[in-house]
């Protein structure tokens, strides 16, 4: 994943987006089209929400350049699309866990990308945020690249998936493709049964559902 | 309604930029009225205005006040800026520019010239301290350069084991050392605007307006860096190089004001964190105040060491430290409570 947002350059091989290797593109290039959302993002300074969101603007912004009204009008609009327009003026730090997610998106919204990259976005989140948080992502219209621990979540959101066991990937493609007993067992090694979830996917496919059993002992 | 909400943000930071630059032009202004001689602030006024006409009051003012509380200005502004740009780059709240011992390595230099040449006033004095500080901040850029990860945690560890090294050679230096040297040396480094002086004003004034400039307009890439190196990356900052170079500017402005005031500390740590209670530091407006409060606190300081003692400067070094460690506590005091 670190590899994918150029954090680490990998040792071999190359990784491209749209056929051409992004190391070759300019770090604000590449920041221009693909926008990430963090687990966790650190900050004990007071940035407020409308500064954090606002910051989607680095990559499209010369040195000099300052904010116009149309970039606030942008700003404030990706803020109340994630029903954050009550917090922009709050510090970043007072947020909830799936607010700081939320405003995150909001600035990957300002960003303007062609792909997001969410790494493990609802771990941490009650339930309810992570729904809230993962259907916010898929609305935006633009390709998301997740991982997930929550297999559930990920077989109702995803339309793809893919899983790694050791850094090679063993499975790859649609929910009920991939998600299966044998599956579960040979790479989480658990002992499962899947189920079609009652209800279905917006696009007409039903949608594996896990049932974990337990007593491994 | 968001649009309210968004104006009355912008409403509070042009009215935190007005309060801060009419304290800053009111500071200036009166601070040229306190002093060892009895001075009116219709002397002041004149000393604007008849600058050639030389009355006794009004060349004090103009030769011996106005280039020190200006210099002053410049000193506050610098270091507040200097710290808030180091605490933003090293995501560390004590960062500061005398951590990274850059004021160590000016006290070297001029502990050196003192000891080897016995010069002891003057611009070698000023020269020796920037050519310290200078070989300091190399040091520590060659070390925080090298380092591909972890590079905040090896640089906040350099800059103390260098400040270490080098007030162990001052200390050294100072052992071997005659009595009448170290007590110049020691007065060197509590800091003064004594030798303040319109003839080398240009120099940190022309430093500090160009880093400033910079940070100002790298904004964006400063805030960025607030949300950690990874977020950072992914939005395009070349996090390594731009921290050396906010290094590099940083230093540059400590070094500059270091070699012509001496150490004040603090000011860079502290005036960063009061300005953060009020507004944002992500703004222009959160720059500016930042270092529009730090030149106007100056100011004061040094009004304060001129006038605290009757026929005695006070070491602004002293005052300064004496405020910012009062002020720290307090704030460690009411941090604890409100958890």
């Amino acid at each position: 994943m670190r590899c994918l947002y150029r954090f680490n350059k990998p040792t071999e091989g190359v990784i491209e987006f749209n056929n051409t290797d992004i190391w070759q593109l300019k770090s604000d290039e590449y920041a221009k089209k693909v926008a990430v959302v963090l687990q966790e993002t650190p900050s004990q300074f007071n940035l407020s929400v409308f500064d954090v969101v606002a910051l989607g603007l680095t990559p499209h912004k010369s040195l000099f350049s300052s904010i116009t009204n149309i970039d606030k009008q942008e700003i404030t609009q990706a803020i109340s699309t994630v029903g954050l327009a009550d917090h922009s003026d709050q510090s970043f730090e007072s947020l909830s866990g799936g607010e700081k997610q939320r405003a995150l998106i909001a600035r990957a919204i300002v960003q303007q990308p062609q792909l997001l990259i969410m790494d493990e976005p609802t771990s941490h989140l009650d339930v309810k945020y992570q729904i809230q948080v993962m259907e916010l992502a898929k609305s935006l219209g633009v390709t998301v690249f997740a991982s997930f621990h929550d297999l559930n979540l990920a077989s109702a959101m995803c339309d793809e998936l893919v899983v790694i066991k050791n850094g090679e990937i063993t499975h790859i493609g649609t929910p009920s493709e991939v998600l299966t007993e044998n599956m579960l067992g040979d790479v989480f090694g658990v002992c499962a049964q899947v189920n079609n979830h009652p209800q279905i996917s917006k696009s007409g496919n039903s949608i594996p559902h896990i049932t974990y059993f337990y007593g491994y002992e | 309604m968001v649009m309210n909400n968004m104006s009355a943000v912008d409403i509070r930071h042009s009215l935190a930029l007005l309060i801060s630059v009419s304290a800053a032009l009111f500071s200036l202004f009166t601070a040229l009225s306190f002093g060892a001689a009895e001075t009116s602030l219709q002397d002041v006024f004149n000393s604007f205005l008849l600058s050639n006409e030389a009355s006794f009051n009004t060349r004090i003012i103009y030769e011996l006040r106005m280039p020190r509380t200006l210099l002053a200005f410049l000193a506050g502004s610098g270091l507040a800026i200097a710290g808030l740009i180091l605490q933003t780059v090293t995501r560390n709240p004590l960062a500061d520019p005398y951590l990274f011992g850059i004021s160590s390595g000016a006290s070297f230099g001029v502990v050196l010239l003192m000891a080897l040449a016995g010069i002891s006033a003057g611009f070698m004095l000023s020269a020796a301290a920037l050519l310290g500080s200078l070989l300091a901040m190399g040091l520590l850029i060659l070390i925080a350069g090298r380092q591909q990860s972890a590079q905040v945690e090896s640089m906040l560890l350099a800059g103390v084991a260098l400040s270490f090294l080098f007030s162990a050679f001052t200390s050294l230096l100072l052992y071997w050392s005659d009595p009448q040297a170290v007590a110049a040396i020691l007065f060197w480094t509590l800091g003064s605007f004594a030798r303040a002086q319109w003839a080398t004003l240009w120099l940190p004034l022309l430093v500090i307006t160009l880093c400033t400039f910079v940070m100002l307009s790298f904004r964006r890439q400063l805030n960025a860096m607030l949300l950690g190196d990874e977020s950072a990356i992914t939005l395009g900052v070349r996090v390594q190089r731009f921290r050396i170079l906010m290094l590099v500017l940083s230093s540059l402005i400590t070094a500059v004001l270091v070699a012509m005031c001496g150490g004040i500390g603090f000011v860079g740590l502290m005036v960063p964190h009061i300005v953060r209670f009020f507004i944002s530091q992500g703004s222009i407006a959160g720059l500016l105040v930042t270092s529009l409060v730090g030149g106007t606190f100056m100011v004061w300081v040094d009004v304060l060491s001129r006038s605290l003692l009757k026929n005695q400067e006070l070491p602004v070094g002293v005052i300064t430290a004496a405020i910012g460690s009062v002020f720290f506590l307090s704030l460690l005091f009411f941090r604890k409570r409100k958890v």
